[in-house]
């Protein structure tokens, strides 16, 4: 049976049994990452506990900060905050757990790789929750210049989009192999479809920060991104049930004549629900992870979660799509007729919708970890008796 | 919480199903037969001065181009199109100069009096009395000619070919829904163009003032067949009606009827007689291989790219041809002008009022009927059907230069699929 854990950067990663206790190489950011042990390492922690994920454990941090919950000390002088899921967890654990004491010695090797990583990342961690400037952050977490990347890529978007859309109708009509511009609009749709995926890649690390509870991280680097990964999930998520309303929403539009004041009200009621419901999805897949997580019932689970600030959150979106709709359409229309006007419109659409949308995502994402901490902070009260810890 | 969710969904599914449920209803209109059958006399009917059918008013006149409705609506039949010696004058003058009063209209063909009679001085000093300036035949088919002339500046006079009426009723069944969603299928499938481009065919509904679509008429000026009914015989026959007050003389601007000709139940006689004519068919040859050409024409119609503007279903009319959407079609078509319209800006560049059509736009002719309704194009220009594509120019620029890249075998078959577009057969039912 595999280990599951969790990376620092949220990655939901997975070991060999035998693998246990050691380190290894995030794939996602590059960062050395310890594989929890099977058996507890010190006292009172379970191993499995240490893979919980990463949101929980952020958001039971907090809890108990506010609580001012006791912590546990291990062999090391580790200081190790001690969370209301795990003590349920360790309930479970403890009678599995046959003997602590060896236990707790059997591998010196495996803690103090887990001491040293804990060592190298906290640093970093402080540094990111610190008081600097976010751009400072950014120049620091990033490998490469990070406002010139922005840039690079906005342009890119823009240039290719623009490209795009003014040789469609031309692509269509002469068809795709004998256009005389073919490659030239292949590669436009190629380098749109690449830097949809840097920019997705970049609002699914914000997304984690924010369920993870973390100051976001407004850093762009493209050796951290993983585009292709990034994108096929955030469409998973899309094409997982949001598709129906959007599809139904377009066909509507198309189909229903001069808009009336009805005809906007559906058209709100399935935007909302198209919207919501892939917010809801890309918030499930973040904090859990997996096939599973894109079912209407997660979905309806976060949304039950958010509550009010969800429903807020997803109308101000729609307001938002709505008008990037009328503003993309009325670009669209402008590149047809002066290039470089509808260039400079597009330009618009790329860099403030999105930037304003990951930022209602990232709010969201925030919410989801506040109330998932006040869950957590909940539950003490039907934990059982034998699972108060001893220090 | 169990019953938020349930009010939710309820407020989301009964709101569409409520508006979705009435895009399944038939449009179908029955016509009432006793109706058709007193206005086929009246469309029939030679009109004279004092008129004792136009109990009211002045009869014919005073000015007029046709004495009655089948005089121009005759080939194939009653109600089809008509030669280009019935081509109705029309003209627009912009105010480009102090003291001039921008204007619209037709010069009329005929007057009760002859001091009534218009001529293309009326509209502008400049003008000869009357066209066609020089008229060049085109084709011995249908008595079709060309008429070239430099107008001042300002001043535009074009001809107005008389449309077939077959199947009138099914295009006055069609819902607006349905043509505003050709409209938006257009645009997305090229890009989200406008209609002001010429690279791409994306046409665009023309809306009237009072919220409507317009579907008759070559500006789609009018939105049903009741509407283009009166104002046709009110400005071809100069019969008055309640709807529509018949023009005075272009030199006689003070001329006032007694009253009007027409009767509302008249005009709605006229208008159910039109509803009846039958639907043009689709006739496919005998023999097997000119059947065969048709139908490979048929597909060389798709390919060319003809069907993206003359699409061959429109909601429930199958085999019309039409978007019924208004395109621009280049300078080499422009032409302004139609019945009552607003005064026109100075300037063609200067959007109209409205919604009017731009002067080089046009709406989608439908071809059903096509070969039986020589000569082409709004002035009758186009004698054959392969003139008719050749001389497309604006967004159907692209069709016609793929046309003339075809192969002669495959011109030929093509045009034999467009003469399987006939007249339907006298009789034929609804």
């Amino acid at each position: 049976m595999a280990i599951k854990f969790y990376c620092q950067c949220g990655k939901r990663l997975k070991a060999r049994d035998e693998s246990a206790g050691r380190r290894t190489q995030c794939p996602q950011c590059g960062e050395p990452v310890g594989i929890p042990s099977l058996t507890p390492t010190h006292r009172g922690v379970s191993a499995a506990a240490a893979s919980m994920p990463r949101s929980l454990r952020n958001a039971s941090t907090r809890t108990e900060a506010n609580s001012n919950v006791r912590s546990v000390a291990n062999q090391n002088g580790d200081r190790r905050p001690v969370r209301p899921a795990v003590l349920a967890h360790r309930s479970r654990s403890r009678s599995q757990v046959t003997d602590t004491a060896a236990s707790t010695a059997h591998d010196d090797r495996t803690e103090a790789a887990n001491v040293q990583i804990r060592e190298r990342s906290q640093p970093r961690w402080t540094r990111l929750c610190g008081p600097r400037s976010r751009l400072a952050i950014a120049r620091q977490h990033s490998t490469s210049e990070p406002a010139l990347c922005v840039v690079a890529l906005t342009v890119a978007t823009i240039v290719s989009a623009c490209v795009a859309i003014r040789l469609l109708p031309t692509a269509i009509q002469e068809g795709w192999t004998t256009l005389p511009h073919g490659p030239f609009f292949i590669g436009s749709l190629l380098a749109l479809l690449v830097s949809a995926g840097y920019g997705c890649s970049w609002a699914a690390r914000l997304l984690r920060f924010a369920v993870g509870g973390k100051t976001p991280d407004f850093a762009f680097s493209p050796k951290l991104e993983r585009p292709v990964s990034s994108l096929v999930g955030w469409l998973g998520c899309f094409l997982a049930g949001p598709v129906v309303p959007a599809v139904a929403f377009l066909v509507y539009w198309v189909q229903c004549g001069s808009i009336q004041p009805i005809d906007w009200l559906i058209l709100t009621e399935l935007a909302v629900v198209a919207v919501g419901y892939w917010f809801a999805l890309l918030i499930s897949v973040t904090t859990t992870g997996g096939i599973r997580s894109m079912l209407p019932t997660r979905a309806i689970a976060v949304f039950r979660q958010l509550g009010l600030v969800g429903v807020v959150a997803t109308l101000l979106t729609v307001a938002l799509l709505f008008s990037l709709a009328a503003l993309v359409a009325f670009s669209a229309a402008q590149i047809h007729r002066d290039e470089f006007t509808g260039f400079l419109l597009l330009g618009l659409c790329c860099i403030g919708t999105p930037l304003l949308l990951v930022l209602i995502l990232n709010r969201l994402g925030s919410e989801y970890h506040r109330s998932a901490a006040r869950q957590i902070e909940a539950q003490p009260t039907a934990m059982p008796a034998g699972a108060v810890p001893t220090v | 919480m169990k019953s938020l969710y349930s009010v939710a969904a309820l407020a989301l599914v009964v709101p569409i199903g409520w508006q979705t449920a009435a895009w399944f209803e038939n449009p179908s209109r029955e016509i009432d037969p006793a109706l058709a059958e007193a206005g086929d006399v009246l469309f029939l009917h030679e009109w004279t001065k004092n008129d004792p059918l136009a109990a009211g008013g002045d009869g014919l006149g005073p000015v007029f181009n046709a004495k009655s409705c089948v005089a121009c609506h005759f080939q194939g039949g009653t109600g089809g199109g008509g030669p280009n010696k019935r081509n109705v004058v029309a003209f627009t003058v912009r105010s480009i100069r102090p003291g001039e009063t921008a204007r619209q209209g037709v010069v009329h063909a005929s007057a009760v009096k002859s001091s009534f009679r218009e001529t293309l001085k009326h509209v502008h000093p400049s003008l000869p009395l009357k066209l066609p300036v020089e008229r060049v035949a085109v084709t011995t088919m249908a008595d079709c000619f060309v008429s070239s002339f430099r107008f001042p500046d300002g001043v535009n006079v074009s001809e107005r070919n008389t449309p077939a009426l077959f199947g009138a009723n099914l295009i006055d069944e069609i819902p607006d829904r349905v043509i505003i969603a050709n409209e938006r299928r257009q645009r997305l499938k090229w890009g989200m163009a406008t209609h002001e481009i010429e690279h791409a065919p994306v046409g665009r509904v023309h809306r009237l003032t009072d919220g409507r679509v317009g579907r008759f008429g070559w500006k789609g000026q009018t939105a049903s067949l009741g509407d283009f009914v009166r104002a046709a015989c009110a400005n071809e026959l100069g019969l008055g009606n309640p709807a529509q007050s018949q023009p005075a003389p272009l030199g006689h601007p003070d001329y006032r009827p007694p009253g009007i000709d027409l009767t509302d139940m008249q005009c709605n006689q006229i208008t159910a007689f039109i509803g009846s004519l039958p639907c043009p068919v689709e006739t496919l040859p005998e023999t097997p291989a000119q059947r065969e050409n048709a139908i490979a024409g048929k597909q060389l119609f798709h390919a060319v790219g003809c069907a993206d503007c003359h699409t061959p279903q429109l909601g429930h009319v199958d085999g019309i041809y039409s978007d019924l959407l208004l395109h621009r079609m280049g300078q080499t078509l422009v032409g302004g002008g139609s019945y009552n319209d607003p005064p026109l800006p100075a300037s063609p560049d200067i959007p109209q009022p409205g919604d009017k059509p731009h002067p080089s736009e046009w709406q989608t002719p439908p071809l059903w009927g096509v070969a039986s309704s020589a000569p082409y194009l709004h002035d009758g220009r186009a004698g054959t059907l392969n003139d008719a594509i050749v001389l497309h120019s604006g967004q159907a620029t692209r069709a016609a230069t793929h046309f003339r890249n075809l192969s002669g075998p495959e011109q030929t078959q093509l045009i034999s699929f467009l003469e399987t577009l006939q007249a339907p057969p006298p009789n034929q039912p609804r």
